[in-house]
């Protein structure tokens, strides 16, 4: 049964103002430590995002903008497939519109929240839709290769990708290995360890040190 | 499978899973963990706000603009989908819309957003109140949302009002599933002092999000059981309520176990709805969520 009652309309007016004031208050707020870098537009997404909150479709349509080429990034990194990607970026962005009332803006930027949310997706559909085989027999096709290093080819130029780019060389061969397996490839990191035949606890623990070594790299603000 | 063996004997902790979590490379049983140990330990929330801001850019990394028709069919898309917890267009009431074209297979990610109900058909805190605090917090720590989060004047009579799904059943039949969901330390005399009242009405309903509760409604008096629930999510547990006069009074928070939950409450009177929502493990003083049953007397 369903004990939702059905669709009210978006909030306007004073309700929107009000829930744009308190949300930017928290964004601004001394606590409110950004996670990226001032490099990117944390202020412009974050501030987006709470109108979004708000109903406001107008700065729906400006964070689709600022946002969707990083979500559609991320799933074609995963999905490798343009027109799954597609979709997926579509449930995200609806989801983020939908569930933007919810963010809670001390726990990450609103880009973060986004392609946390798309990479989220993208593994699920990847995980729901390739069987067992399909993913061994991509294994064996990949190995061999640096999945990030294709995957870079196929995309354009960022600085982004430059940092990241220069910061992964920063990490030991097999932290790079698992960190980006697990990423780009959309892997658990049992299935990591099975590719690699190395140690489930040591490949944890090189996802690990190898994130916090980017973490420290990339410059990201930790709370 | 061997690899899962070895991963749960290996007497790891969910905390070397923040990096995989991060990664999204960790199994279900794993993300629940690692929820857990983030909603409990703030320096694990901190260490994963970094670690996930840092996977966030390897995806800027790899930005790709998407196909341009895209934008169009987004911006069309989100006009029909209501958002979570949106203001009704009457002031304070109302719970707030289901998600119409999100199937509801897609669960929110629970450590960036205000705790739900746990289900995604069931909406956020929906109208903010003159006074209510803001919904967010200063980052890395994890504190009572409870106190934080917009509170809701539901009209929780309406709700009990539309508790469609609770029927009367048979009793046999319902004094079975009753059984079923009872734990073993809830005393059996009590069941069989409820039973025994003659104003005894017992309700079924189907939980949102899964699983069944039966609830028998006495004269002064009342047990609810669940099971095959979903678990309430981190940091939260699922918490009693009785409805009477379109109000919600606290009653127990009760202790999922294996998707199971039960309590009796003497704070029952006849006529009044059971409703059960999700709250913070502490327990609420008026729901923060919508409830996932009602039960409702039939009868009355």
């Amino acid at each position: 049964m369903s004990l939702t009652c059905a669709a009210p309309a978006p909030a306007r007016g004073t309700a929107a103002r009000a829930a744009y004031g308190r949300l930017s208050r928290v964004t601004t707020s001394p606590g409110g430590v950004p996670l990226v870098p001032e490099a990117e537009e944390p202020v412009g997404a974050d501030a987006l995002l709470a109108r979004v909150a708000a109903g406001d479709e107008d700065a729906f349509a400006r964070l689709y903008d600022l946002l969707a080429s990083g979500v559609f990034g991320t799933c074609l990194a995963v999905l490798r497939d343009r027109d799954h990607a597609a979709e997926v970026t579509q449930e995200v962005m609806v989801e983020v519109w939908r569930t933007a009332t919810r963010f809670d803006a001390g726990r990450g930027s609103a880009r973060t929240w986004a392609l946390t949310l798309a990479h989220r997706r993208a593994v699920d559909r990847v995980r729901a839709v390739q069987s067992q085989r399909t993913r061994d027999q991509r294994v064996l096709d990949e190995q061999g290769e640096r999945p990030f290093d294709v995957v870079a080819e196929e995309v354009e130029d960022s600085m982004d990708r430059e940092r990241v780019r220069h910061c992964l060389e920063g990490l030991t061969p097999t932290q790079h290995e698992a960190v980006v397996l697990a990423y780009y490839g959309g892997r658990t990191y049992r299935e990591v360890a099975e590719q690699l035949a190395a140690p489930l606890t040591t490949v944890k623990t090189r996802i690990r040190d190898g994130l916090l070594r980017l973490r420290d790299c990339l410059g990201v603000v930790a709370a | 499978m061997s690899t899962d063996d070895l991963t749960r004997g290996d007497g790891s902790d969910a905390r070397d899973l923040i990096g995989a979590y991060a990664l999204d490379a960790v199994d279900d049983v794993e993300r629940r963990a690692v929820e857990r140990l983030v909603a409990d330990d703030p320096e694990a929330a901190g260490e994963l706000a970094g670690l996930r801001a840092t996977a966030a850019l390897l995806g800027s990394a790899v930005a790709t603009p998407p196909p341009l028709e895209l934008r169009a069919g987004v911006l069309d898309a989100i006009r029909r989908v209501p958002q979570a917890g949106a203001t009704g267009t009457t002031a304070r009431t109302g719970p707030a819309a289901a998600p119409a074209a999100v199937p509801a297979a897609v669960p929110p990610i629970p450590s960036f957003a205000v705790p739900d109900a746990g289900t995604t058909a069931t909406p956020a805190p929906a109208t903010p109140a003159p006074a209510t605090p803001a919904p967010a917090t200063a980052p890395g720590t994890v504190t009572d949302l409870s106190t934080r989060r917009p509170r809701r004047t539901t009209t929780w009579l309406a709700i009990a009002a539309t508790a469609v799904g609770a029927a009367a059943i048979p009793s046999a039949l319902a004094i079975q599933q009753a059984q079923e969901g009872r734990r073993a330390e809830l005393q059996a005399q009590a069941v069989a002092d409820l039973l025994a009242d003659p104003r005894a009405e017992v309700v079924r309903a189907d939980v949102e999000g899964g699983g069944t509760a039966v609830g028998v409604l006495a004269g002064d008096r009342a047990l609810f059981t669940a099971t095959g629930l979903d678990e309430p999510g981190a940091g939260q547990e699922y918490q009693l309520w009785v409805i009477r006069d379109g109000e919600a009074l606290p009653d127990a928070v009760m202790q999922d176990e294996a998707g199971a939950v039960q309590a009796v409450t003497d704070g029952y009177q006849a006529g009044d709805a059971l409703a059960v929502t999700v709250e913070p493990a502490s327990g609420s003083q008026s729901p923060t969520s919508e409830p996932v049953v009602v039960l409702a007397p039939v009868a009355s």
